[in-house]
């Protein structure tokens, strides 16, 4: 009786995405009835190859990855140096810096976009990846994650290297950046998704339709095709399934990033 | 103490506090050197302006012999041929004698504190010995509105009009003391001296960096230096406001009589990026005054007997504040390149060598935050001068956005009910597939792509409504921010959702055993055990949700754009903020906005911290 309740409440929550699914292959005159029709009658994939073309949907998926992929690389690469840096050397200095860092964290990003954007046009970078990637390379989210995973990380093996010889750079690469993977696969899903998803920053610095990113692709074409509601749905779908598709693959890291920061996300 | 002391580390230091010093000179010559170059422009703009005021156009020409040249319009380059007259129609050039005339009457205007040379076309006409302009830098002078070249501005000279470019006006600044010093040193210089001295003091008697008073001697440069910027920057305007007023003398006596009855009109047309009003009776000097809230340098200028102008410009000075980015960092740098090498002068080598790899590993992340964070914070922080938040609180916008963003936030709590009801049966039947299915189920929402998320409950909205014959609840004022909510409650549920199961399963199963054998219901373990156990992820959970809530903008975007209108129904915070500029520019504004909102997010932020660092150091 229970789990039914479970399965219930499980198929309330899904039950809108199932109708996104479910639009995306209806007509567009199809909608217009009333009742408005939960399933199509007609199924037909033509709203896909619209949207395909109308995004364009290579373009912007190519752009969305370079995007994340090379966030994702700097953010991992940034942070995991930093937090070693944190937690295993000893320095002058190293808890103020600490404490700076985490201090970065009250400044919220609308507050950061304009000076930004003012800093990205002087640079001449408008409507380039580098202007697109340069502010995002690094977060201070990160750096605490890792610096708290390799908190967590015994230093045995470490020190065991370290009387063997190594130097930092080789325990880093070779010890332990291996030993905290999952921390460091959480980061870059977390930073991936993240930046799938990034929506302000590239409506500020972007300008042509060669260099939109998905989100603001979809938010275009919504804007295009205000009216035909099963070409935005399969827009949509296109989207937003790279994210189910990462997300699948790595739920553990997902939900493991989604706890460290107590669920704080853009919206 | 030893009496030795290490003389490659003195050196240094004494090395260093000179760079700094010599950087920080630097600096202040650079903005000398600015506001002298800005002057000169300025004033060779207003020269332009003053000739085609007061130079008449030349007679009608006789009838000529061969058929008139056609006209032209538009950006002609004159001919090439230095005495040539330009080919426009003769009505909007000038008449040659009357602009030699009045050339030569502005290089003997008395008090005057700059060289001036006139060019009619390319020929030269206060010093007719002098190089004639190349006809490429005449024509350049077209596109680019004026150069420098040679310690000299050049600005165009334009037709009657202001159509064709028919020559050009150099003004050359006369070198001016830029200090009150002997010799025309700034405050600068002397305290540029007194820093390295000082820090050399330290550097080989072996004084502690409190001792020697280096660090107060640095702080004395960057203020000294600060203070010649400003005046430099002073200067500039003053210099401005004293030639120009000689150059509306001139002009009120030349004016024809007609237009001399009334002359503001004229004048006011020789002056474009100042203000000329009625005056009164004034002293010679510049003043600063306030005019409607915004400083302004004035002078009072006298046209005729008995009758007072007042010139107006803005004073260069305002902006000056930000040469302080510039000039602190270099004063700084000698008192923290001294501590960094008394501080490796002592220290072993080991230490040194990881103190040096730290911050290798340190250093990408230290520099972007600095570069792409602390900079533009602060240039954020500059931007946002405290005259923009009357004016915004002023604004009825602003009150509304803040308040839709309060009210928005209203569905946090809501969602933390669900996110925890679903939490603890999830927990409960984690084992089971059923438990799986509905953690996937909450989870996908907080993964999706959030321009779907929006489009898709837009479709769901919209569908809804279409029976009803009535607008959609997106479109209705009333129901438009509440739509909002109910997406945001289906998105966050799930990610809060998440957190909650975390803290549930770091609850020792002990407690639950406990609670059992003492006879308590279902009820009463989950108030008396769980929730409590939960506190810290609950309030971790709801301040995190309401920065969130605070910060939402996608959906507005996408969606409502701020409508339905004209009640600014769904305007959130951040949505005002981006409207402000990307529609109005106003960067003062939008930064002040953004200010303001940064606050309010920190009695949140702040709280948040506190609960993280609790929760790593107990973990």
């Amino acid at each position: 009786m229970r789990k039914t309740l479970l399965v219930g409440a499980a198929i309330v929550m899904i039950a809108p995405f199932l109708y996104m699914v479910s639009v995306s292959f209806m007509g567009e005159s199809e909608l217009l009835r009333w009742p408005p029709p939960l399933f199509p009658t007609s199924p037909t994939t033509a709203n896909y190859a619209a949207a395909i073309a109308a995004l364009p949907f290579n373009r912007v998926l190519l752009n969305t990855a370079v995007l994340a992929g090379c966030v994702m690389i700097g953010q991992v690469l940034t942070s995991a140096a930093a937090g070693y840096a944190f937690v295993r050397l000893k320095f002058p200095g190293r808890d103020g810096t600490f404490r700076l860092m985490t201090l970065a964290l009250i400044l919220p990003t609308i507050f950061l976009v304009i000076p930004r954007y003012l800093m990205i046009e002087a640079l001449g970078w408008i409507d380039t990846f580098p202007g697109l990637i340069s502010t995002e390379l690094v977060s201070v989210w990160g750096i605490l994650f890792m610096r708290h995973a390799f908190l967590m990380q015994p230093r045995d093996i470490e020190d065991a290297a370290r009387l063997d010889g190594a130097g930092e750079w080789t325990l880093f690469w070779q010890v332990t950046l291996p030993l905290a993977r999952p921390a460091v696969t959480a980061l870059a899903v977390l930073a991936f998704m993240d930046q799938w998803r990034n929506f302000l920053w590239p409506l500020m610095v972007t300008r042509s339709a060669r260099m939109e990113v998905a989100e603001v692709a979809l938010a275009r074409l919504h804007g295009d095709y205000a009216a035909n509601v099963p070409y935005q749905m399969a827009a949509a779908v296109l989207v937003s399934l790279p994210l189910f598709l990462v997300c699948l693959i790595a739920s553990r890291s997902v939900m493991a990033g989604v706890r460290f920061t107590g669920a704080d996300a853009r919206l | 103490m030893s009496a030795l002391a290490p003389r490659a580390w003195a050196a240094g230091a004494a090395g260093a506090a000179a760079i700094a010093a010599a950087l920080t000179l630097g600096v202040v010559r650079v903005a000398q050197r600015h506001y002298e170059r800005a002057f000169a422009f300025r004033i060779a703009h207003t020269t332009a302006a003053y000739i085609a005021t007061v130079t008449p156009p030349p007679p009608p020409p006789p009838p000529p012999p061969a058929p008139p040249r056609s006209r032209t319009r538009g950006r002609r380059v004159p001919a090439p041929l230095p005495a040539a007259p330009p080919p426009t129609s003769p009505a909007r050039s000038y008449d040659l004698p009357s602009l030699l005339t009045q050339a030569h009457a502005l290089e003997t205007l008395p008090g005057w504190s700059s060289n001036v040379e006139v060019y009619s076309g390319t020929a030269p006409l206060v010093a007719a010995t002098a190089a004639a302009l190349s006809p490429d830098e005449l024509s350049n002078l077209a596109a680019t509105g004026g150069h420098w070249r040679d310690g000299t501005a050049l600005v165009p000279l334009t037709d009657r009009d202001g159509q064709d470019v028919v020559g050009a006006v150099a003004v050359q600044p006369r070198s001016m003391p830029h200090g009150p010093l002997p010799g025309g040193f700034g405050f600068s210089f002397p305290a540029a001296v007194i820093a390295v001295a000082a820090a050399s003091v330290i550097a080989f008697r072996q004084h502690s960096l409190r001792r020697g008073g280096y660090v107060g001697a640095a702080l004395l440069l960057a203020v000294a230096s600060y203070v010649d910027v400003r005046a430099a920057a002073r200067q500039s305007t003053d210099r401005w406001l004293f030639d120009t007023r000689r150059l509306l003398q001139e002009a009120a006596k030349r004016l024809p009589p007609p237009r001399a009855r009334n002359p503001i009109p004229d004048l006011a047309g020789i002056v474009r990026d100042g203000d000329i009003v009625a005056g009164e009776p004034g002293e010679s000097a510049a003043r600063r005054v306030r005019v409607d809230g915004e400083r302004r340098a004035v002078v009072a200028v006298l046209i005729g007997p008995q009758r007072w102008i007042e010139l107006r410009s803005a004073p260069a000075e305002i902006e000056a504040p930000r040469w302080l980015i510039g000039l602190l960092p270099a004063a700084l740098l000698g008192p923290f390149a001294i501590i960094g090498l008394r501080w490796a002068e002592r220290t072993p080598v080991r230490r040194r060598r990881e103190t040096a790899i730290a911050w290798g590993f340190l250093a990408p992340a230290t520099v972007h935050l600095v570069l792409f964070t602390a900079g533009p914070a602060l240039y954020a922080l500059y931007l946002a001068t405290l005259a923009n938040f009357p004016a915004l609180a002023r604004d009825p916008l602003t009150w509304n956005a803040f308040l839709n963003s309060a009210t928005y936030a209203l569905y946090v709590p809501v969602s933390i009910g669900l996110a925890l009801a679903a939490a603890v049966a999830i927990h409960r039947y984690r084992a089971h597939w059923s438990g799986r299915l509905l953690r996937a189920a909450f989870l996908l929402p907080y993964v999706a792509s959030v321009v779907a998320v929006a489009l898709l409950w837009q479709a769901i909205y919209r569908a809804g409504s279409l029976g009803l014959g009535r607008a959609d609840w997106l479109s209705n004022p009333r129901t438009a921010l509440a739509a909002l909510m109910l997406m945001s409650l289906w998105v966050h549920a799930g990610g809060q959702m998440l957190v909650f199961l975390a803290g549930l399963q770091s609850i020792p199963q002990s407690c639950f055993d406990a609670a059992r054998v003492d006879g308590a219901s279902a009820w009463q373990t989950f108030r008396r055990v769980t929730l409590p156990m939960l506190r810290p992820v609950t309030w971790l959970v709801s301040l995190t949700g309401v920065l969130g809530a605070l910060q939402m903008f996608t959906l507005v975007a996408v969606l409502t754009q701020g409508g339905p209108f004209p009640l600014h129904a769904t305007d959130v915070a951040v949505h005002r903020i981006y409207r402000t500029a990307v529609g109005a520019q106003a960067w003062g504004m939008t930064s002040a906005l953004a200010l303001i909102l940064a606050v309010i997010l920190l009695l949140f932020r702040w709280p948040q911290l506190q609960v993280l660092r609790r929760e790593a150091r107990r973990a």
